[in-house]
């Protein structure tokens, strides 16, 4: 018997000893933390840190916001010749509201805005002065230049004389950190909108201006005064508010922390930052936009290794540009495994494998793991040129002497005299497939191309143009109206 | 003090013989198949109802007087009447009558006799399934097992096989089964890399190492299981020795496999054709001439390799693969220790080029009694599995993908005779050429056990099981290739994936006043998983000849995660049998788990069921066609925590920008995140008629889900898309029928099973409105996964644009594709499967022919839009059908008119234009085989000499398509909802192989 008593006890003592293992369901993730512990001076920061690997992303700044630009804006020097449907979309002028790549922009963006909105909820955590000053400009700029970008491209052209009712997006301001945040916003007017990203440019600009020291800063490659003002210099332009765009444009120049590189290439696939770089994403081999099925390298390039050579340009195009003009350059005998650094013009027959090779690609975005410039000093003096055309004015410098300085580093001929057409022509010279073509035909009230029709082209404020609100979007929310002609 | 016990009862034993005559009879009822004890054989006094069954080992006891035969019956087999006269222990062997016998079932913690189960249960001997030349045992299964729906992702090797027991239960959750071997819960799901569809590892399980296979399918089967039951449980069990000299099995078997279908693509004339017509078309030329003038069109574009050229890429995607399996095993022991050993390799060189498997691993079980009171025993296998994988259907240097290469490309350069780079895309056999993919996985499940009986009637078992699953998987991209350039890249991924776990359970078994009999079985487990798993990759190789990350020159990627989650539970189970034909049985299950919110951590699950063996009672015993009859229902309410493991937390993961590093949020918190509970109703009837001749089951169940875990969707103005939520509800209902027959007894045999189930599933409350997965969705009111897209109309004869319905019944068309609504097209989930296996037997030949069937399910071909836009989108080769398109007024077709680049009327976009029935019958396996008779095997000196020759997936009758109505390619890198949602999509996904092989078992 006293053997089955301690068989008795072993059992028993196993099932106890077991059962005391509740504590074992007490289990934490590794990879996260547990909001809560995000309310201290460190993680407030740490989260507002985040926004630029956001704006990094290709559903933001990293690639569509160009393509959207570019193809939906393009004339026949540039089509679309891969694979990729939701881009043959944009390439056609004729979206489908259950596009991929306009859900995944509407959701990135609203993404980014609600880090912004938490982080500006909690700004009074933060410890340091000079880091919650800071910390709160960086949130304000991210948010404004966001909501600019959404109000041009799910909106229409903001009119200068109008009343500029017509639906945008909606204006979201509150972090949303539980269910009970979540709210059901309607569409804003175009006309708040922008006085939103005018309201939070400014105050970044207010901001940085008391926290941001000069030339050196160790800030310098994040959003700061200048940054700010480059991209009120845009959002004015946008308006039609052509003094204000002077203004800020020639407070950027004035600033003298930026200048051109010497030929238009160097601004282009470089690893570090450039004079020129006002604003550039910078990438690494880690962060390498680009190289999966997204970012710019992926359409624009066909290299070895690099791109898809989908966004082929025309000879027709590249004849626009006088002869020794660098940005028209050609090479046509790339070897297969040529890379960015054997391309010394702006444009070479593409020899990648990946996809499309045999057109013509540019070498702006030759290397998915370089920077990717988001705003280059060379616009400054576009738009400070364009701005006292239109105003009649020569602050700073006047309109010729801002076109020739783009054109000389380029070795294109000085001109004697600028009207409109040359300036804008020059604008597209300088910028083309940098995410600026349908934003400026719409600015200038110039029709677009109509692939389907080259006789008849599209009307500059043509419903199609803009872009649809998503499917997945209206169907969650009922209080979102959907854009006429979708 | 013992032995003053037993003098006492000889004394009162005694005492009764003197007075009554009475005397207890005990003995053991064997089976002269195997002369192990038989469980369920019914002793019964001739002429009285008094009487009792056998136990789980046969043994008996009864009363008798010296008068009395006692009758020894049992489904199937001959029944025996003895005279006790003066005997007191009667051992009795019984012979099978003309088929099958009763079996003992394997259940959650314990076994059961079949015919007094009142659950739903499936088993399915491995036996027969061994001679399938396939890697994985589930595809094995398919055809076989009412409510049981299998489907193999494609026909690429080691791909994840899905299975659904009665439906899909969920929606976010996992909707696989939960495996368990040997009773230890195993790692079943995928753990293959991101980038890659998702691997099986069940792959390492050599199935003939299998006894047997059981699916617990009903509440009362499988609560037992608890808060993992609700999508069924499939129990394996492992071979074990037998007592009696050692049996020594050698299995050998090799053949061949080929692509059981290919699909029509244009040849060179045929593209060209409608190329130029598509180029003219759209305006870029004048004249299919001018298109194709100098043979090289489209300056620039494309590789025209002139004339001569004219390559079937197809030819170069496929090839002969083979299989070849070797299996060894012996098995014997003594009276104490028993012992099962074997040794197996199996490898598959594939249809698909640079697509190979091979399995190696043995197994070794031990059971030894160390005195009548206690029993202990290891089992544990060994297996290494290496896979050479190609990359997934949606990458272009994935093999399959070289079909949409244009039959005008060469595959060589003619001028430097090396494989040509310039192919409209990119040329699929430079990566065959340069690169690799391997995951190899070295795996030990491993378990030990002691049993100890406590008392006669009580027995205490402890079991600790391991699984250490631990995986590799390495590549490399050569520099010439479109992954690898420029400089070439190589990646590394290592997992490791632990599972332990703690069972301890008593079990109290006793039969009282011969007329009730109780069975108990409760106690407790604890399970944990932990997973660790980093990746590197790097680029920058000296050349192609450095393939190891040391060579690289920098690091292109890295990662690393570890998670783990843990389940402790109480559970209790009892099984209350009265007069052998009245059966309850209700058990009870506590779990907690670490997955839920700390509020809601435990949950309680429990099932009930009832059975009544008809065919025992009185008035139908001398019913001579009826055999036997069971009515059993049950109804439970079990759980489904196949969720990611901090799904209630609200967290923040890191973020980099350069060197700049952050946190974002990424989910926001649900604290009362708990289990989905399904609760299920089953009534069932077991049959047999004419001596079983004809037997089978028919169950009908509902199944009804509630607090289904949600990916509920929010708008994403709120910054999420989405938050985890108990809200929402679904059911399946269904009904499952099995028949089998013995057309023919005596020399020649002739059998037939046949199975047959439907099931319905319907979502029926979804608050948080639709769920979207590309053109499947999840609606209330519909299956889940249902096709919701643009409705194709056809052609406009006028003009060659394409149509949609408007809306949804209406019969107005219109060629804008915005003006057309979506609307339910069709649905991915088949409104029935089943199968046929008609086996023959006439001497030593025996011919199997198993057939497969799935009714009423469509796939969506993702790949149309490339492979079938009449040359409207970019330069993809075309299947032939499209060459049926619209070319001038008046015609009538529902291919658009050729544009080359497309415009808005080229029907390119998704539509049900891309949809078709994949309903299929399929000549799943044929296996013809001979044993040489007795008179050969004493020459030989062998136990057992049989040949056989089998043939896999030998036809199959469809009106797909596509290459394979039996395909899913759901995507890549996909959370579990998404894998649960998209269904039935083709994505140039690989057809099954075709496969004849030749074998032989030789037993010594």
């Amino acid at each position: 018997m006293r053997k089955y008593k301690l068989i008795y006890v072993i059992a028993f003592m196993t099932f106890l000893g077991l059962s005391a293992c509740e504590d074992k369901l007490e289990l934490d993730p590794y990879q996260s933390i547990d909001a809560e512990l995000t309310n201290t001076s460190e993680k407030v920061m740490l989260t507002a840190n985040s926004v630029y690997e956001r704006m990094q992303n290709a559903d933001l700044f990293g690639a569509n916001m160009n393509y959207f630009s570019e193809l939906i804006g393009r004339s026949s020097d540039v089509s679309w010749v891969g694979t990729f449907n939701t881009k043959r979309e944009m390439g056609r002028k004729l979206l489908l509201i259950n596009n991929a790549d306009v859900r995944d922009v509407w959701i990135e963006a609203y993404y980014t805005i609600n880090i912004c909105n938490i982080v500006l909820s909690k700004l009074d955590i933060i410890d340091d002065a000079d880091d919650r000053n800071r910390v709160e400009a960086e949130m304000l700029a991210t948010r404004g230049w966001i909501y600019f970008e959404l109000a041009r491209l799910w909106g229409k052209q903001y009119e200068s004389a109008g009343s500029n009712s017509q639906l945008a997006v909606p204006i979201l301001l509150d972090p949303v950190e539980g269910e009970s945040d979540v709210t059901y916003p309607g569409r804003s007017s175009v006309g708040d909108v922008y006085s939103r990203v005018l309201s939070d440019l400014t105050g970044a600009e207010t901001l940085f201006t008391t926290y941001h020291t000069a030339t050196g800063d160790s800030r310098m490659t994040y959003l700061n005064a200048n940054v700010v003002k480059a991209v009120l210099a845009r959002v004015y332009l946008q308006m039609g508010d052509y003094a204000n765009a002077t203004i800020k444009a020639n407070d950027v120049i004035q600033s003298g922390s930026y200048g051109l590189v010497d030929a238009p290439l160097k601004a282009f696939n470089n690893s570090s930052y450039t004079p020129e770089d006002i604003f550039a994403l910078q990438q690494t081999a880690l962060s390498n936009a680009g190289e999966s099925n997204a970012g710019l390298t992926t359409h624009y390039a066909s290299l070895a290794g690099n791109g898809r050579g989908d966004m082929e340009m025309t000879s027709d195009f590249l004849d626009l540009f006088e002869v020794g003009d660098l940005r028209g350059g050609l090479t046509t005998d790339l070897a297969g495994s040529a890379l960015i650094t054997d391309v010394s013009t702006m444009y070479y027959i593409g020899v990648g494998q990946s996809s499309n090779n045999g057109g013509i690609n540019t070498a702006k975005y030759g290397d998915g793991k370089k920077n990717t410039p988001l705003i280059r000093f060379a616009e400054m003096y576009l738009i400070r040129a364009e701005g006292n055309f239109e105003e009649g004015t020569s602050l700073g410098d006047t309109p010729l002497n801002d076109i020739n300085r783009v054109r000389a580093r380029s070795n294109a001929s000085a001109y004697t005299t600028v009207d409109q057409n040359s300036i804008r022509q020059e604008r597209y010279f300088e910028l083309c497939w940098e995410g600026f073509r349908l934003h400026d035909l719409r600015r200038w009230k110039v029709n677009v191309y109509n692939p389907d029709d080259d006789t008849e082209s599209i009307a500059y404020d043509a419903d199609r143009l803009v872009l649809p609100v998503p499917e997945r979007e209206l169907e969650v929310n009922d209080n979102l109206v959907q854009n006429s002609g979708y | 003090m013992k032995r003053l016990i037993f003098t006492v009862c000889i004394f009162i034993m005694s005492l009764q013989l003197i007075n009554a005559q009475t005397k207890l009879i005990s003995g053991t009822v064997k089976s002269s198949d195997d002369g192990m004890g038989m469980p369920g054989v019914s002793v019964v006094i001739k002429g009285t109802t008094s009487g009792t069954s056998t136990n789980i080992d046969g043994e008996y006891t009864i009363s008798a007087e010296p008068t009395d035969y006692i009758v020894y019956s049992f489904v199937g087999m001959v029944t025996q009447e003895i005279l006790v006269g003066d005997q007191t222990v009667i051992d009795v062997t019984l012979s099978p009558e003309s088929i099958g016998m009763d079996e003992v079932v394997v259940v959650g913690y314990g076994k059961q006799i079949k015919s007094e189960m009142t659950g739903a249960i499936t088993k399915v001997s491995a036996e027969k399934l061994q001679d399938v030349p396939v890697p994985s045992f589930e595809s094995a299964l398919h055809g076989k097992t009412a409510g049981v729906f299998i489907e193999k992702a494609s026909g690429k090797l080691g791909e994840a096989i899905k299975m659904r027991v009665r439906g899909s239960s969920s929606i976010s959750a996992d909707n696989q089964p939960l495996y368990v071997l040997d009773g230890i819960p195993i790692i079943s799901q995928d753990q293959g890399i991101g980038n890659n569809s998702p691997t099986n590892p069940l792959n390492t399980i050599n199935f003939s190492e299998i006894e047997s296979i059981q699916i617990l399918k009903d509440a009362s089967a499988a609560a037992i299981y608890g808060s993992r039951a609700a999508n069924g449980v499939v129990i394996l069990t492992s071979k074990k020795g037998k007592e009696g000299k050692t049996k020594i099995n050698l299995s050998y078997s090799k053949g061949f496999s080929k692509a059981a279908n290919k699909v029509d693509f244009l040849n060179a004339a045929e593209y060209r054709e409608l190329y130029g017509e598509a180029a003219v078309n759209a305006g870029y030329f004048a004249s299919n001439e001018d298109a194709f003038a100098d043979g090289s069109w489209f300056p620039g574009w494309l590789r025209d390799g002139g004339e001569g050229v004219d390559v079937d890429w197809q030819d170069e995607v496929f090839r002969t693969g083979s299989v070849e399996n070797l299996d060894l095993s012996a098995s014997g022991g003594s009276k104490n220790t028993q012992f099962y050993a074997s040794f197996s390799r199996n490898y598959n060189k594939g249809i698909i080029i640079k697509n190979d498997f091979t399995r190696t691993g043995g197994r070794l079980n031990l059971d030894h009694t160390v005195n009548e009171k206690l029993k202990i025993g290891v089992s544990g296998s060994l297996v290494k599995t290496e896979l050479d994988r190609v990359a997934n259907d949606n990458a272009f240097s994935t093999p399959m993908q070289m079909v949409a290469l244009a039959p005008v490309n060469p595959t060589h350069d003619p001028e430097t005779g090396e494989l040509n780079t310039r192919t409209i895309y990119y040329n699929g056999l430079i990566s065959a050429r340069d690169n690799f993919v391997k995951q190899e996985v070295t795996r030990t499940i491993g378990n030990m056990y002691a049993q100890y009986k406590i008392l006669p009637e009580l027995n205490f078992r402890t079991e600790y099981g391991l699984d250490n699953y631990s995986q590799l998987e390495t590549s490399f991209q050569g520099r010439e290739t479109n992954d690898g350039a420029p400089s070439g890249n190589a990646s590394v991924r290592n997992v490791r994936s632990v599972n332990q776990v703690f069972n301890n359970y008593f079990t109290f078994n006793k039969e009282f006043n011969q007329d009730h009999t109780m069975e108990v079985t409760m106690g407790m487990t604890y399970e944990e998983t932990k997973d660790d798993n980093s990746t590197v990759t790097a680029i920058g190789f000296p050349s192609d000849d450095f393939q190891t990350l040391n060579s690289g020159a920098e690091t292109s990627s890295f990662g690393g995660v570890k998670t783990e989650f843990s389940f402790l539970s109480y559970f209790i189970r009892s099984n209350y049998k009265f007069k052998d034909r009245y059966l309850v049985n209700g058990s009870f299950r506590r779990d907690g788990s670490s997955r839920f919110g700390e509020d809601k951590r435990f949950g309680n699950f429990f099932a009930g069921s009832l059975g009544w063996i008809v065919s025992r009672e009185s008035f139908l015993a001398d019913k001579d066609w009826l055999s036997f009859l069971k009515l059993r229902g049950s109804y439970g309410v079990v759980g489904n925590a196949g969720i990611s493991n901090f799904a209630s937390r609200g967290l923040y993961q890191g973020s980099y920008y350069t060197t700049y590093t952050g946190i974002r949020p990424t989910q926001l918190p649900n604290p009362d995140l708990k289990w989905e509970t399904t609760s299920q109703l089953d009534i069932g009837v077991d049959f047999g008629f004419f001596n079983n001749r004809i037997n089978g089951e028919f169950d009908v169940y509902y199944k009804k889900t509630k607090d289904l875990l949600l990916n509920q969707r929010l708008p994403a103005t709120s910054g999420f898309t989405s938050i985890t939520k108990n809200v929402g509800e679904l059911e399946n209902k269904g009904i499952e029928f099995s028949i089998n027959t013995n057309n023919l007894i005596g020399e020649f045999k002739w059998n037939t099973s046949f199975n047959i189930s439907f099931n319905k599933n319907e979502i029926t409350k979804l608050p948080g409105g639709d769920i979207v997965a590309g053109v499947n969705r999840v609606m209330q009111g519909e299956s889940i996964g249902v096709f919701y897209t643009r409705k194709y109309a056809g052609v406009n004869p006028d003009n060659g644009h394409a149509l949609y319905y408007v809306e949804e019944g209406s019969s107005e068309t219109t060629d804008d594709y915005n003006a057309a609504a979506n609307m339910v097209v069709g649905d991915p989930n088949p409104d029935f499967v089943g199968g046929i296996t008609n086996s023959f037997s006439y001497k030593g030949f025996d011919l199997d022919v198993v057939m497969a069937f799935v009714y009423g399910n469509d796939v969506y071909n993702g790949g149309g839009q490339y492979q079938s836009n009449q040359a409207s989108s970019w330069k993809d080769n075309q299947t032939r059908d499209q060459l049926n398109r619209w070319q001038q007024p008046g015609d009538i077709t529902d291919v658009p008119q050729a544009w080359l680049g497309g415009n808005q009327y080229s029907g390119t976009d998704p539509s049900s234009r891309y949809l078709s029935d994949a309903s299929y019958l399929r000549i799943k396996n044929v296996t013809l085989g001979y044993n040489f008779p007795q008179s050969v095997l004493n020459t030989l000196k062998l136990s057992n000499l049989r040949v056989y020759v089998t043939a896999v997936n030998l036809y199959t009758f469809t009106d797909y398509k596509g290459w394979d109505p039996e395909v899913n390619f759901a995507g890549v890198g996909l959370d579990q909802t998404n894998t649960n949602v998209i269904q039935g999509r083709d994505f140039y996904t690989a057809p099954q192989a075709r496969t004849i092989s030749f074998g032989v078992n030789i037993g010594l």
